[in-house]
Protein backbone atom coordinates (compact mmCIF):
# COMPACT_ATOMS: atom_id res chain seq x y z
CA UNK A 1 0.00 0.00 0.00
CA UNK A 2 0.84 3.42 -0.58
CA UNK A 3 0.70 5.82 1.72
CA UNK A 4 -0.58 9.00 -0.58
CA UNK A 5 0.02 11.91 2.23
CA UNK A 6 3.58 11.01 1.18
CA UNK A 7 2.49 11.45 -2.62
CA UNK A 8 2.16 15.12 -3.57
CA UNK A 9 3.69 14.79 -7.72
CA UNK A 10 5.30 12.37 -9.87
CA UNK A 11 8.60 12.56 -7.96
CA UNK A 12 8.08 11.50 -4.85
CA UNK A 13 5.20 8.96 -6.36
CA UNK A 14 8.34 7.55 -7.85
CA UNK A 15 10.89 7.49 -4.43
CA UNK A 16 7.64 6.30 -2.90
CA UNK A 17 7.69 3.20 -5.88
CA UNK A 18 11.39 2.41 -5.72
CA UNK A 19 11.19 2.60 -1.94
CA UNK A 20 8.30 -0.54 -2.09
CA UNK A 21 9.86 -1.91 -5.23
CA UNK A 22 13.62 -1.40 -5.33
CA UNK A 23 13.96 -3.60 -9.10
CA UNK A 24 12.68 -0.41 -10.38
CA UNK A 25 15.79 1.27 -9.31
CA UNK A 26 17.15 0.78 -12.92
CA UNK A 27 14.59 0.58 -14.75
CA UNK A 28 13.58 2.63 -17.02
CA UNK A 29 9.82 3.34 -17.12
CA UNK A 30 7.38 7.03 -18.17
CA UNK A 31 4.88 8.07 -16.07
CA UNK A 32 1.42 9.84 -17.33
CA UNK A 33 -0.93 11.30 -15.33
CA UNK A 34 -4.66 11.38 -16.60
CA UNK A 35 -3.07 10.04 -19.92
CA UNK A 36 -0.21 12.37 -20.54
CA UNK A 37 2.93 11.84 -20.40
CA UNK A 38 5.74 13.35 -18.04
CA UNK A 39 8.26 15.61 -19.00
CA UNK A 40 8.54 17.63 -15.44
CA UNK A 41 7.51 17.24 -12.00
CA UNK A 42 4.07 17.14 -12.23
CA UNK A 43 1.85 17.60 -9.09
CA UNK A 44 -0.91 14.54 -8.21
CA UNK A 45 -4.16 15.39 -6.89
CA UNK A 46 -7.23 13.28 -5.63
CA UNK A 47 -8.80 10.97 -8.18
CA UNK A 48 -5.63 11.27 -10.79
CA UNK A 49 -4.59 8.27 -12.83
CA UNK A 50 -0.97 7.79 -13.49
CA UNK A 51 0.17 4.98 -15.63
CA UNK A 52 3.32 3.40 -15.53
CA UNK A 53 4.95 2.00 -19.32
CA UNK A 54 7.51 0.52 -19.99
CA UNK A 55 9.79 0.59 -22.95
CA UNK A 56 8.90 -2.37 -25.10
CA UNK A 57 11.92 -3.89 -27.88
CA UNK A 58 9.84 -6.85 -29.42
CA UNK A 59 8.95 -7.23 -32.85
CA UNK B 1 2.95 6.35 -64.96
CA UNK B 2 0.37 2.94 -65.80
CA UNK B 3 -3.08 3.74 -64.85
CA UNK B 4 -4.42 2.61 -61.91
CA UNK B 5 -5.99 -1.26 -61.66
CA UNK B 6 -9.40 0.28 -60.96
CA UNK B 7 -10.15 -3.67 -60.89
CA UNK B 8 -6.96 -4.52 -58.13
CA UNK B 9 -8.50 -1.76 -55.80
CA UNK B 10 -12.41 -1.54 -55.80
CA UNK B 11 -13.35 -2.32 -52.79
CA UNK B 12 -11.39 0.25 -51.31
CA UNK B 13 -11.87 3.27 -54.09
CA UNK B 14 -15.54 2.39 -53.79
CA UNK B 15 -14.97 3.41 -49.89
CA UNK B 16 -16.52 6.93 -49.21
CA UNK B 17 -14.06 9.04 -48.29
CA UNK B 18 -11.56 7.17 -50.06
CA UNK B 19 -11.88 6.83 -53.75
CA UNK B 20 -9.21 6.94 -56.83
CA UNK B 21 -7.36 10.68 -55.54
CA UNK B 22 -6.51 8.25 -52.38
CA UNK B 23 -5.21 5.55 -54.57
CA UNK B 24 -3.20 7.70 -56.26
CA UNK B 25 -1.89 9.03 -53.58
CA UNK B 26 -0.64 5.38 -51.96
CA UNK B 27 0.53 5.08 -55.50
CA UNK B 28 3.03 7.60 -55.49
CA UNK B 29 3.88 6.62 -52.09
CA UNK B 30 7.39 5.15 -50.86
CA UNK B 31 7.82 3.20 -47.87
CA UNK B 32 10.49 1.73 -46.31
CA UNK B 33 9.68 -1.36 -43.83
CA UNK B 34 12.88 -1.85 -41.21
CA UNK B 35 12.43 -5.80 -40.28
CA UNK B 36 10.70 -8.28 -42.01
CA UNK B 37 9.75 -10.11 -38.53
CA UNK B 38 6.52 -10.18 -37.04
CA UNK B 39 5.51 -6.82 -37.19
CA UNK B 40 7.15 -6.10 -40.68
CA UNK B 41 5.36 -9.21 -42.48
CA UNK B 42 1.76 -8.18 -41.45
CA UNK B 43 2.52 -4.94 -42.22
CA UNK B 44 3.94 -5.44 -45.80
CA UNK B 45 1.29 -8.00 -47.31
CA UNK B 46 -1.39 -5.35 -46.20
CA UNK B 47 0.80 -2.19 -47.85
CA UNK B 48 1.80 -4.22 -51.09
CA UNK B 49 -2.08 -5.20 -51.28
CA UNK B 50 -3.26 -1.69 -50.76
CA UNK B 51 -1.03 -0.36 -53.96
CA UNK B 52 2.12 1.26 -52.10
CA UNK B 53 3.52 2.57 -55.02
CA UNK B 54 7.01 1.77 -54.15
CA UNK B 55 7.95 -0.63 -51.10
CA UNK B 56 11.29 -1.15 -49.35
CA UNK B 57 12.07 -4.28 -47.51
CA UNK B 58 14.84 -4.10 -44.92
CA UNK B 59 16.31 -7.22 -42.84
CA UNK B 60 19.62 -9.18 -43.03
CA UNK B 61 18.32 -12.35 -41.55
CA UNK B 62 17.14 -15.71 -42.69
CA UNK B 63 13.36 -17.43 -42.02
CA UNK B 64 13.85 -19.47 -39.10
CA UNK B 65 11.13 -22.31 -38.54
CA UNK B 66 10.72 -20.44 -35.22
CA UNK B 67 9.44 -17.45 -36.95
CA UNK B 68 6.83 -19.14 -39.07
CA UNK B 69 3.75 -19.07 -35.94
CA UNK B 70 4.00 -14.84 -36.76
CA UNK B 71 5.87 -14.18 -39.55
CA UNK B 72 2.89 -15.90 -41.56
CA UNK B 73 4.52 -14.45 -45.22
CA UNK B 74 6.92 -16.92 -44.91
CA UNK B 75 6.65 -20.72 -45.85
CA UNK B 76 8.44 -23.90 -43.90
CA UNK B 77 10.38 -24.56 -47.52
CA UNK B 78 11.23 -20.69 -46.88
CA UNK B 79 13.43 -21.89 -43.68
CA UNK B 80 17.08 -21.00 -44.02
CA UNK B 81 16.33 -18.36 -47.18
CA UNK B 82 17.20 -14.86 -47.02
CA UNK B 83 13.92 -12.63 -45.38
CA UNK B 84 14.16 -10.02 -48.02
CA UNK B 85 14.45 -12.22 -51.27
CA UNK B 86 11.57 -14.40 -50.00
CA UNK B 87 9.50 -11.75 -49.06
CA UNK B 88 10.02 -9.45 -52.03
CA UNK B 89 9.33 -12.93 -54.33
CA UNK B 90 5.86 -13.44 -52.39
CA UNK B 91 4.86 -9.85 -52.12
CA UNK B 92 5.90 -9.83 -55.91
CA UNK B 93 3.19 -12.42 -56.90
CA UNK B 94 0.67 -10.64 -54.80
CA UNK B 95 0.88 -7.63 -56.17
CA UNK B 96 3.01 -7.31 -58.99
CA UNK B 97 1.96 -3.50 -60.32
CA UNK B 98 4.41 -2.02 -57.27
CA UNK B 99 7.95 -1.49 -57.00
CA UNK B 100 9.73 -4.13 -54.49
CA UNK B 101 13.19 -2.83 -53.23
CA UNK B 102 15.17 -5.13 -51.23
CA UNK B 103 18.03 -4.09 -49.03
CA UNK B 104 19.02 -6.84 -47.86
CA UNK B 105 21.48 -5.30 -45.16
CA UNK B 106 21.77 -4.56 -41.36
CA UNK B 107 20.53 -0.62 -40.72
CA UNK B 108 23.96 1.19 -39.55
CA UNK B 109 24.73 4.15 -38.52
CA UNK B 110 26.25 4.77 -41.74
CA UNK B 111 23.88 2.96 -43.93
CA UNK B 112 21.16 4.70 -42.09
CA UNK B 113 20.33 8.20 -43.76
CA UNK B 114 21.34 7.23 -47.22
CA UNK B 115 18.83 4.43 -47.33
CA UNK B 116 16.05 6.34 -45.55
CA UNK B 117 16.10 9.40 -47.03
CA UNK B 118 14.65 7.74 -50.59
CA UNK B 119 11.48 6.90 -48.85
CA UNK B 120 8.44 9.50 -47.83
CA UNK B 121 7.22 6.85 -44.92
CA UNK B 122 9.33 4.53 -42.42
CA UNK B 123 7.72 1.99 -40.54
CA UNK B 124 9.99 0.48 -37.38
CA UNK B 125 9.55 -3.61 -37.15
CA UNK B 126 12.69 -4.06 -35.65
CA UNK B 127 12.89 -5.96 -32.43
CA UNK B 128 16.07 -4.43 -30.37
CA UNK B 129 16.53 -1.45 -28.97
CA UNK B 130 19.80 -0.39 -30.94
CA UNK B 131 17.98 -0.84 -34.38
CA UNK B 132 14.44 1.42 -32.73
CA UNK B 133 17.23 4.30 -31.61
CA UNK B 134 18.73 4.27 -34.66
CA UNK B 135 15.72 4.16 -36.55
CA UNK B 136 14.12 7.10 -34.82
CA UNK B 137 17.37 9.16 -35.06
CA UNK B 138 17.77 9.04 -38.49
CA UNK B 139 13.85 9.93 -39.19
CA UNK B 140 14.29 12.63 -36.59
CA UNK B 141 17.05 14.25 -38.58
CA UNK B 142 15.62 13.62 -42.04
CA UNK B 143 12.20 14.81 -40.76
CA UNK B 144 10.86 11.56 -42.00
CA UNK B 145 7.26 10.15 -40.52
CA UNK B 146 8.01 7.01 -38.91
CA UNK B 147 5.05 4.54 -38.04
CA UNK B 148 6.58 2.84 -34.25
CA UNK B 149 5.29 -0.35 -33.03
CA UNK B 150 6.78 -2.66 -30.50
CA UNK B 151 5.62 -5.76 -28.21
CA UNK B 152 6.03 -7.38 -25.10
CA UNK B 153 4.45 -10.51 -23.24
CA UNK B 154 1.20 -9.59 -24.54
CA UNK B 155 0.99 -6.28 -25.02
CA UNK B 156 2.09 -3.84 -27.90
CA UNK B 157 3.11 0.25 -28.37
CA UNK B 158 2.10 2.21 -31.69
CA UNK B 159 3.14 5.73 -32.23
CA UNK B 160 3.56 8.02 -35.12
CA UNK B 161 6.70 10.06 -34.59
CA UNK B 162 8.21 13.35 -36.93
CA UNK B 163 4.29 14.75 -38.19
CA UNK B 164 3.72 17.92 -36.53
CA UNK B 165 0.03 18.29 -35.32
CA UNK B 166 -2.92 20.97 -35.52
CA UNK B 167 -0.27 23.12 -32.91
CA UNK B 168 2.93 22.44 -35.00
CA UNK B 169 4.21 19.99 -32.63
CA UNK B 170 5.59 16.81 -33.32
CA UNK B 171 7.80 13.95 -31.01
CA UNK B 172 9.50 11.15 -31.79
CA UNK B 173 10.94 8.23 -29.40
CA UNK B 174 13.56 9.67 -27.07
CA UNK B 175 10.14 12.33 -26.26
CA UNK B 176 9.25 9.42 -24.33
CA UNK B 177 12.37 7.12 -23.39
CA UNK B 178 15.77 9.61 -23.91
CA UNK B 179 17.97 7.24 -23.62
CA UNK B 180 17.85 3.33 -24.55
CA UNK B 181 17.94 0.55 -21.73
CA UNK B 182 20.99 -0.97 -20.27
CA UNK B 183 21.53 -4.27 -22.01
CA UNK B 184 19.35 -7.02 -20.57
CA UNK B 185 17.05 -4.77 -18.68
CA UNK B 186 14.35 -5.19 -21.20
CA UNK B 187 13.45 -8.67 -22.05
CA UNK B 188 12.93 -9.21 -25.82
CA UNK B 189 10.44 -11.94 -27.55
CA UNK B 190 13.36 -14.40 -28.18
CA UNK B 191 13.54 -14.48 -23.96
CA UNK B 192 9.87 -14.10 -23.04
CA UNK B 193 8.05 -15.59 -26.30
CA UNK B 194 5.30 -14.01 -27.92
CA UNK B 195 2.01 -14.91 -29.42
CA UNK B 196 2.04 -14.88 -33.02
CA UNK B 197 -1.35 -12.80 -33.37
CA UNK B 198 0.15 -9.91 -31.39
CA UNK B 199 2.80 -8.61 -33.31
CA UNK B 200 0.30 -9.51 -36.33
CA UNK B 201 -2.11 -6.94 -35.23
CA UNK B 202 0.08 -4.36 -34.54
CA UNK B 203 1.92 -4.54 -37.50
CA UNK B 204 -1.52 -4.42 -39.64
CA UNK B 205 -2.51 -1.32 -37.18
CA UNK B 206 1.43 -0.02 -38.68
CA UNK B 207 0.05 -0.50 -42.34
CA UNK B 208 -3.16 1.37 -41.55
CA UNK B 209 -1.49 4.20 -39.80
CA UNK B 210 0.98 4.58 -42.87
CA UNK B 211 -2.27 4.31 -45.38
CA UNK B 212 -3.78 7.06 -43.17
CA UNK B 213 -0.65 9.54 -43.52
CA UNK B 214 -0.23 9.10 -47.05
CA UNK B 215 -4.12 9.83 -47.63
CA UNK B 216 -4.57 12.44 -44.92
CA UNK B 217 -7.55 10.11 -43.50
CA UNK B 218 -8.63 10.01 -39.97
CA UNK B 219 -6.72 10.97 -36.92
CA UNK B 220 -3.33 8.68 -37.17
CA UNK B 221 -1.59 8.68 -34.05
CA UNK B 222 0.14 11.87 -34.06
CA UNK B 223 1.94 12.31 -30.66
CA UNK B 224 -0.35 9.62 -28.86
CA UNK B 225 1.12 6.35 -28.00
CA UNK B 226 -1.53 3.68 -28.02
CA UNK B 227 -1.03 0.47 -25.57
CA UNK B 228 -3.04 -2.01 -26.84
CA UNK B 229 -3.29 -5.28 -24.21
CA UNK B 230 -4.71 -8.59 -26.22
CA UNK B 231 -5.40 -10.36 -23.33
CA UNK B 232 -8.37 -7.86 -22.34
CA UNK B 233 -8.67 -6.52 -25.80
CA UNK B 234 -8.23 -3.18 -24.46
CA UNK B 235 -6.30 -0.18 -25.25
CA UNK B 236 -4.82 2.89 -23.46
CA UNK B 237 -3.92 6.23 -24.84
CA UNK B 238 -1.29 8.55 -23.36
CA UNK B 239 -0.51 11.90 -25.15
CA UNK B 240 2.89 12.39 -26.14
CA UNK B 241 4.55 16.27 -25.34
CA UNK B 242 8.06 16.83 -26.07
CA UNK B 243 11.06 15.82 -23.47
CA UNK B 244 12.13 18.48 -21.24
CA UNK B 245 14.75 20.82 -22.32
CA UNK B 246 18.22 19.09 -22.45
CA UNK B 247 16.72 15.87 -22.05
CA UNK B 248 18.46 14.50 -25.13
CA UNK B 249 20.53 16.35 -27.76
CA UNK B 250 19.02 16.09 -31.56
CA UNK B 251 21.58 14.65 -34.21
CA UNK B 252 23.26 16.22 -36.91
CA UNK B 253 24.73 14.61 -40.32
CA UNK B 254 28.14 15.44 -39.62
CA UNK B 255 27.72 13.65 -35.80
CA UNK B 256 25.39 10.76 -36.84
CA UNK B 257 27.97 7.96 -37.16
CA UNK B 258 29.14 9.03 -33.64
CA UNK B 259 25.96 10.61 -32.18
CA UNK B 260 25.59 10.50 -28.90
CA UNK B 261 22.30 11.46 -27.70
CA UNK B 262 23.58 11.84 -24.06
CA UNK B 263 25.41 15.31 -23.82
CA UNK B 264 28.25 15.29 -21.46
CA UNK B 265 27.99 18.37 -18.94
CA UNK B 266 30.13 19.99 -16.47
CA UNK B 267 28.53 21.20 -13.02
CA UNK B 268 29.30 23.04 -10.69
CA UNK B 269 28.38 22.90 -6.97
CA UNK B 270 24.67 23.58 -6.95
CA UNK B 271 24.28 20.80 -9.37
CA UNK B 272 25.97 18.31 -7.79
CA UNK B 273 24.18 18.91 -4.63
CA UNK B 274 20.78 18.44 -6.35
CA UNK B 275 22.29 15.25 -8.17
CA UNK B 276 23.41 13.90 -5.13
CA UNK B 277 19.91 14.49 -3.48
CA UNK B 278 18.20 13.13 -5.60
CA UNK B 279 19.55 9.89 -5.72
CA UNK B 280 20.88 7.41 -7.97
CA UNK B 281 24.50 9.31 -8.47
CA UNK B 282 27.33 8.36 -7.34
CA UNK B 283 30.98 10.51 -7.03
CA UNK B 284 33.69 9.17 -8.84
CA UNK B 285 37.17 10.71 -7.39
CA UNK B 286 39.53 10.26 -10.27
CA UNK B 287 42.61 11.77 -8.19
CA UNK B 288 45.39 9.67 -7.02
CA UNK B 289 45.40 7.79 -3.51
CA UNK B 290 48.31 10.07 -2.27
CA UNK B 291 45.91 13.09 -2.87
CA UNK B 292 44.22 15.07 -0.05
CA UNK B 293 41.74 16.48 1.01
CA UNK B 294 40.20 12.67 1.31
CA UNK B 295 36.65 12.40 0.83
CA UNK B 296 34.35 9.65 2.38
CA UNK B 297 30.99 8.69 2.02
CA UNK B 298 28.03 6.49 0.83
CA UNK B 299 27.63 7.21 -2.87
CA UNK B 300 31.30 8.03 -3.25
CA UNK B 301 33.81 5.96 -4.95
CA UNK B 302 37.86 6.47 -5.92
CA UNK B 303 39.60 5.38 -9.01
CA UNK B 304 42.82 7.21 -9.71
CA UNK B 305 42.79 8.29 -13.55
CA UNK B 306 46.42 5.67 -13.28
CA UNK B 307 43.66 2.77 -13.18
CA UNK B 308 40.34 4.02 -15.10
CA UNK B 309 38.67 2.09 -17.63
CA UNK B 310 35.47 1.62 -19.35
CA UNK B 311 34.59 -1.19 -17.55
CA UNK B 312 33.29 1.55 -14.71
CA UNK B 313 30.48 1.81 -17.13
CA UNK B 314 29.34 -1.50 -16.53
CA UNK B 315 30.38 -2.26 -12.98
CA UNK B 316 28.61 0.79 -11.33
CA UNK B 317 24.63 0.61 -11.07
CA UNK B 318 23.90 4.45 -10.53
CA UNK B 319 22.36 6.33 -13.31
CA UNK B 320 24.67 9.84 -13.30
CA UNK B 321 28.18 9.34 -12.60
CA UNK B 322 29.89 12.42 -11.40
CA UNK B 323 33.65 12.64 -12.07
CA UNK B 324 35.42 14.78 -9.74
CA UNK B 325 39.46 15.89 -9.44
CA UNK B 326 41.37 18.12 -7.80
CA UNK B 327 40.58 21.36 -10.57
CA UNK B 328 38.18 20.00 -12.57
CA UNK B 329 40.90 19.21 -15.70
CA UNK B 330 41.69 15.54 -15.00
CA UNK B 331 38.06 14.56 -14.58
CA UNK B 332 36.86 16.41 -17.37
CA UNK B 333 38.78 14.35 -19.59
CA UNK B 334 38.01 11.10 -17.80
CA UNK B 335 34.30 12.19 -18.49
CA UNK B 336 35.40 12.54 -22.22
CA UNK B 337 37.08 9.17 -22.43
CA UNK B 338 34.13 7.76 -20.40
CA UNK B 339 31.85 9.37 -22.72
CA UNK B 340 33.58 7.73 -26.07
CA UNK B 341 32.72 4.37 -24.20
CA UNK B 342 28.91 5.14 -22.95
CA UNK B 343 26.82 3.43 -25.39
CA UNK B 344 23.97 6.11 -24.09
CA UNK B 345 23.46 4.62 -20.95
CA UNK B 346 24.58 7.13 -18.26
CA UNK B 347 24.99 10.31 -17.29
CA UNK B 348 27.95 11.17 -16.99
CA UNK B 349 29.31 15.07 -15.20
CA UNK B 350 32.63 16.64 -14.73
CA UNK B 351 32.98 19.10 -11.45
CA UNK B 352 33.94 22.32 -12.77
CA UNK B 353 36.31 24.09 -10.43
CA UNK B 354 36.89 20.44 -8.47
CA UNK B 355 37.01 19.73 -4.84
CA UNK B 356 39.43 22.57 -4.23
CA UNK B 357 36.85 24.90 -5.52
CA UNK B 358 33.77 23.44 -4.06
CA UNK B 359 34.71 22.47 -0.64
CA UNK B 360 31.73 23.82 1.18
CA UNK B 361 29.72 21.71 -0.48
CA UNK B 362 31.72 18.40 0.31
CA UNK B 363 31.70 19.75 3.76
CA UNK B 364 27.88 20.40 3.90
CA UNK B 365 27.34 16.97 1.86
CA UNK B 366 29.36 14.79 4.83
CA UNK B 367 31.76 13.85 1.94
CA UNK B 368 34.49 16.01 3.60
CA UNK B 369 35.04 16.11 7.39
Amino acid sequence: MIDDHLVQDTFSLMSVLTATYPELTHKKYMLAVNKNIVQRNTALNEGDTVAILPPFSGG
Amino acid sequence: MDDINLDRYDRQITLKGFGVAAQEKLRNAKVLVVGAGGLGCPALQYLTAAGIGTIGVLDHDYVALNNLHRQILYSTDDVGKPKVAVAAAKLGRLNPEIKIVQHDTKLSRSNALDIIADYDFIVDGTDNFESRYLINDACLLLKKPLVFAAVSDYEGQIAVFNVTDAEGISTNYRDLFPRPPAAGEIRNCEENGVIGVLPGIIGVMQAAEVIKLITAIGQPLVNRLLNYNLLTQQSYEINISPGAEGSYIKPTTADFIKYDSVPLKEIEGAELRTLLMNGDAILIDVREYHETPKLQGENYEQVPMSVLDEDILSNISQEHLILICQHGIRSLNAAEYLQEHNVGQKNIYSLKGGVVRWKDHFIELSLLS
